[in-house]
């Protein structure tokens, strides 16, 4: 296997207040800080964290929405560290994403046909005369009637919608794909579905995922490795059966405590009541030396002056944290 | 009705007129809570969980029409309930938590504004006849907030709900809610827009305070985990109707109806197992509903009889109801031979 994506040192600050008369400083909020991961082909890299922890800034940097304050990304050793605009049309191919809610992501005045033909003659994927099969081609991989391509996304249901956006994902057969929360507006019989032909299509055509979500119970059944943010950083990045069997952060111990499960069964798995307390601090003001510190029940008096530094603490377990 | 039931439900069934036709909605919903229970209701999105607590509140808009047998809430029948009535259950009886906390806050209104406003109607009602109440809301509103653990409650006070945080905000509305004596609490997915370890504590709170004061509670919830968690009975409902009713333990334990099974199947697990293929199909359309079972076009187990017959619900372990043909075949086949045909 050989690394499809790797981001070095990416961080994105965002400019909320300009340095003024009275105001020396200019007021950053610190988005996505300083974090490191690789993607390797094939597989699927977890990226969970509570709202407001930076996963959807990482996601956008990737496929070229923001441009980072600092740090590189590179994509199969290319820079890519730039916006969309400037990237070639080749690495933009290799590159997907898939949005949260379809019913905004999907134009609401096109028919699917048309939604799924503009990626086809950007990237000039089949000649015009091949149009219409590749579509029909298309809905059949993600199991929709051929039918469909005539109706408007208003027409179809909310799980089928979420199928034209991965179609039109894979439209450009694309190296990797960046889903974005692709199931949080989904009921779980439906989620069921989507997931399961996510992971058909990744055997299929080799696909890499970036899998960003909240829920790690969906994450335990989706990902090979899980890189967990907080306030704008990695603090914690295992292997899944390692990251859920033998979590070492104080944070991913309260997260994984706090999931209401549905068996005994996986009660017995699950990570002991440690009982969450607190909310994210607002990225504005960060608390001095490690973020998590306000919240964190292992509380040392090192952690309020310094920021831990990410080490290795077993093979391909990575954590951020004093404690280590 | 039982003597200990605190509200009941029977038969209700409820349809909005539209341009286009009536959406039946509501179809045979058989409802029940006791008092000091904690109860679930669980169901997908659109599956009438919230136009059901509506109905008891009798909130809904005017299209909505009811032509149910009976909502009894302690012994008052609330369909023909007139309005004085009703609101004098809004005011003291049943309290009610909405799913979103930015937008049943209302954004130009201090904590304070609203807060007091929601105590002064439940205490003096909205009789302006009445002269200034001898009542300090201030006080009650501070101590409605110490009780949903906010920290600071009087700085909070004079707050504007943009000054919040999510959690924060639905603090505040369970503050609202049990300001005042109430005997049941209707929570309408409250923890649905938050995160996992604020979640955790909303619904820690919601639970220490419904149990410290005997309160009923009605949880509103598509997860089947957080009711597994936080409640005494579950109900499961689907497409307008409820499909199957039991114990938590019960339930989590011997789940019959298919739809049931099949939520089971679909929820990730944290073991890792991998997620079994989902439902196939979507939820009816309520333009025109099924003939019979409304789960039969997506149900695995369908027979003939599930096309034209509605299941009735049943109760066919103790203390365990399901609405599903394939249960009543065990008990009756002789008075239902269309049964016998099928599989």
């Amino acid at each position: 296997m050989s690394e499809i994506l790797a981001v070095k040192k990416l961080t994105k600050y965002f400019l909320i207040k300009q340095p003024g008369l009275f105001r020396r400083k200019a007021v950053y909020l610190r988005a996505v800080d300083n974090i490191d991961f690789t993607v390797e082909e094939g597989e699927t890299l977890g990226l969970v964290g509570e709202s407001g922890s930076g996963k959807s800034t990482t996601a956008y940097m990737i496929v070229g929405m923001y441009s980072p304050t600092s740090g590189e990304i590179l994509f199969k050793g290319m820079d890519i560290n730039m916006l969309v605009t400037k990237r070639s049309l080749n690495v933009k191919k290799e590159i997907a994403i898939v949005f949260q809610d379809p019913s905004v992501s999907l134009n609401p005045q096109h028919t699917i046909r048309q939604i799924l033909a503009l990626p086809l003659a950007v990237h000039k994927i089949v000649p015009k005369s091949q149009l219409n099969d590749k579509i029909e081609e298309l809905l059949k991989t993600v199991e929709l009637p051929a039918i469909y391509a005539f109706k408007q996304p208003r027409a179809i249901g909310v799980g089928e919608k979420q199928l034209v956006a991965i179609a039109r994902a894979i439209a450009t057969n694309p190296n990797l794909i960046v889903l974005d929360e692709p199931t949080s507006a989904l009921d779980v019989s439906v989620q069921a579905k989507i997931i399961n032909k996510l992971l058909d299509l990744q055997k299929k055509l080799n696909l890499s995922y970036l899998f960003i979500t909240h829920d790690l119970s969906l994450i335990r059944n989706v990902a090979n490795r899980v890189a967990i943010m907080y306030l704008g950083k990695i603090r914690e990045i295992a292997s899944a059966k390692e990251f859920f069997e033998n979590p070492l952060h104080p944070y991913t111990q309260m997260l994984l405590s706090a999931i209401p499960v549905v068996s005994e069964k996986e009660n017995a798995v699950k990570q002991k009541k440690s009982l969450s307390k607190g909310e994210i601090p607002s990225p504005v003001n960060l608390p001095p030396g490690c973020g998590f510190n306000p919240r964190c029940r292992y509380k040392m008096d090192i952690c309020l002056r310094e920021d831990p530094i990410i080490r290795e603490v077993s093979p391909g377990h990575y954590v951020r944290c004093h404690l280590y | 009705m039982a003597k200990n039931d605190l509200l009941s439900i029977e038969n209700l069934y409820l349809s909005y007129r539209i341009y286009k036709g009536t959406l039946k909605v509501l179809n045979n919903v058989n409802f029940e809570v006791r008092q000091g229970e904690k109860v679930g209701l669980v169901g997908e999105t659109g599956c009438g969980k919230t136009t059901t607590m509506k109905a008891i509140l009798r909130i809904l808009p005017e299209q909505a029409i009811i032509t149910g047998e009976k909502i009894s809430f302690k012994g008052v029948d609330l369909i023909n309930a007139y309005e004085e009535e009703l609101q004098y259950i809004r005011r003291k009886e049943i309290a009610m938590i909405f799913q979103d906390p930015t937008s049943s806050l209302n954004p130009v209104f201090t904590i304070e504004d609203q807060l007091c406003d929601v105590i002064k109607f439940a205490l003096i009602g909205n009789n302006r006849s009445l002269k200034k109440p001898n009542i300090n809301l201030k006080d009650i509103a501070v101590q409605a907030l110490h009780n949903a653990s906010m920290p600071d409650p009087v700085r909070i006070l004079s707050n504007y709900p943009f000054q919040l945080s999510g959690g924060m905000r639905q603090r505040v509305c369970i503050a609202m809610a049990l300001a005042t004596e109430r005997n049941l609490l209707i929570a309408d997915e409250p923890t649905t827009n938050l995160d996992v370890t604020i979640q955790d504590q909303v619904l820690r709170l919601i639970k220490r305070l419904v149990e410290g004061k005997n309160i009923s509670l009605i949880l509103i919830t598509h997860s089947l985990g957080i009711v597994r968690e936080y409640t005494d009975r579950v109900y499961i409902m689907y497409a307008g109707s409820m499909v199957e009713m039991a114990e938590t333990k019960e339930l989590f334990e011997n789940a019959l109806h298919p739809y049931t099974l099949g939520l089971f199947g679909s929820v990730p697990k944290l073991t890792g197992e991998g997620i079994s293929q989902g439902i196939p199909g979507s939820l009816p359309d309520y333009l025109n509903p099924p003939r019979g079972c409304r789960f039969a076009p997506r149900c695995s187990k369908a027979m003939e009889v599930c096309q034209y017959g509605v299941p009735p619900f049943q109760e066919i372990v103790p203390r365990h109801y399901v609405s599903c043909f394939l249960y009543v075949r065990r008990q009756s086949n002789e008075r239902n031979p269309c049964c016998q045909k099928t599989h």
